[in-house]
């Protein structure tokens, strides 16, 4: 069981995490370049979450957010935990066979996931964007939350009603997009999890 | 440059040949010199960063936050001018927006505003109040975050990566773990400009960055495909690289670098400690 759960931190599993890093910031500029609306940082850590397993995602949430706090703004720090929290979700649906998809009905799977891996970024960014900024973080969701407020809610209720407004679309797009790229990785270059995770080329 | 133990056995100067590797354009990228703030062991400096961030938070009103940042912000300046401009640039890129949408927002919508501070006359919805609780509670929630900017960067500017994975082994962290943070932070520039490339070529054969939001997501996928398999082949080839050079084989390391562990650096790690305890204390008994 724990071996199934790290996926085995294997040589190629520790190889992966710096490209799943790159992708997670790397990720940003193409959705710059293609003015997609949406974050969509976390696709490298749900790749290792399809690929590698929940503990070998979780390292690359980690260490994405770590690295993000060194290359863009140090106040990306503290979001390593929902990083964290998402890799582990989604590593673990992955491990029960949520990515398997043989048929179109299958494709509701995604679905399940796309809304574990929303709830789990809301529960640990919720109290994160309270108690250490105040709501505010100097990003576009800023005026969702400032909507909020000025219609008389709380600091929590504001925070917690644009992130339910927010995390689904984003975290959807990102699953979706995830399982499509790791689909698109040739079987050879997939670690023995990502084999078991995902449903066999045809 | 650093005080006492064996580093090594080649005649190359590795010091030397690590600062002069590189040249640095990004506001995060390390700033060579031999200031205090240099030479202090990296694990003290992550340490003490930690230390202040804690202490900052722990704070109950803005002005102490204020204190910490200008106080701060006057030490990591007598690093050079290289690192003042690295850490000022971030300031008041990140700090800035920041800055702008706290006063705006907590200072006009604030649940507790109660107290009228300034009350401008507006146009179509006739007055406008930002309130005193509100503009305190964005100064408290700024300085605070500045803190913490200025702590990590500080921090950041001022010791080389290779440094810091090495002090990091040596305080018996992993050095999967290390090997890992060196490549991400090599990989990124290799990566953005693999990605500027395929963008290029994606575009150069018709795509489409106006279409609508269904076929621009597709499109998503298609430019991080190639992205991704292409990391991956050579990720194998790292693979067997690293497993050829032990890897993960068990036992001691010798390093090439020598990072220097002084009794002032665990005299600051220690008071950091103490420091964090005692705001801690203060703020449970009041």
């Amino acid at each position: 069981m724990t071996d199934r759960l790290g996926g085995g931190f294997t040589t190629l599993a520790w190889v992966l995490i710096p490209v799943a890093v790159g992708i997670n910031v790397v990720g940003g500029a193409l959705t710059n370049a293609l003015r997609i609306p949406l974050f969509l940082d976390v696709i490298g850590t749900l790749l290792l979450a399809i690929l590698a397993g929940p503990l070998v995602a979780a390292v690359g949430g980690i260490l994405t957010n770590v690295v993000l706090s060194v290359v863009r703004s140090p106040t990306m720090l503290p979001f390593a935990l929902t990083q964290a929290a998402i890799a582990l979700v989604a590593g673990y649906l992955a491990m029960r066979g949520w990515f398997l998809i043989r048929e179109k009905r299958d494709y509701l799977k995604l679905a399940g996931v796309a809304i574990a891996v929303s709830a789990a970024s809301v529960l640990v960014s919720w109290p994160i964007l309270v108690w250490l900024f105040g709501g505010i973080t100097g990003t576009a969701p800023d005026v969702v939350v400032a909507v909020f407020l000025a219609s008389g809610f709380s600091t929590e209720l504001a925070v917690l009603g644009s992130q339910l407004v927010m995390e689904p679309v984003d975290k959807g797009a990102s699953v979706v997009i995830a399982y499509f790229i790791a689909k698109s990785v040739p079987e050879r270059y997939r670690p023995s999890f990502g084999q078991r995770a995902l449903a066999r080329d045809r | 440059m650093s005080g006492g133990g064996t580093a090594g056995t080649t005649d190359v100067d590795v010091e030397a040949l690590i600062e002069n590797a590189e040249g640095a354009d990004s506001p995060f990228e390390y700033r060579p010199g031999s200031s205090p703030l240099h030479r202090l062991n990296p694990v003290t400096k992550l340490v003490a960063s930690g230390a202040l961030i804690l202490i900052a938070f722990l704070l109950p009103t803005f002005w102490g936050p204020l204190a910490l940042t200008v106080g701060l912000f006057a030490l990591v300046a007598t690093a050079g001018a290289g690192v003042a401009r690295s850490v000022g640039t971030v300031l008041v890129a990140v700090g800035g927006p920041l800055a702008l949408s706290l006063v705006l927002i907590q200072g006009l919508f604030y649940p507790q505003n109660e107290t009228v501070l300034v009350s401008l006359a507006v146009p179509v919805i006739d007055r406008l109040a930002f309130y005193e609780e509100g503009i305190e509670f964005a100064l408290l929630i700024l300085f605070r975050l500045t803190v913490l900017m200025i702590a990590l960067l500080g921090a950041i500017v001022t010791t080389h990566p290779k440094k810091l994975t090495v002090a990091l082994m040596e305080k018996g962290v992993s050095n999967k773990v290390a090997y890992v943070f060196m490549a991400a932070l090599q990989f990124i520039p290799q990566m953005q400009t693999r990605a500027k490339a395929i963008l290029d070529a994606q575009q150069a054969r018709g795509l489409d960055t106006a279409a609508n939001l269904r076929r621009r997501l597709k499109s998503y996928v298609a430019l991080m495909a190639p992205l991704l398999i292409g990391t991956l082949i050579s990720t194998e080839t790292r693979a067997l690289a690293l497993e050829s050079r032990g890897f993960t084989r068990k036992g001691e390391r010798t390093y090439l670098l020598d990072v220097s562990d002084s009794a002032f650096d665990r005299a600051i790690r220690w008071l950091s400690v103490l420091a964090v305890i005692a705001v801690f204390v203060w703020r449970l008994l009041l």
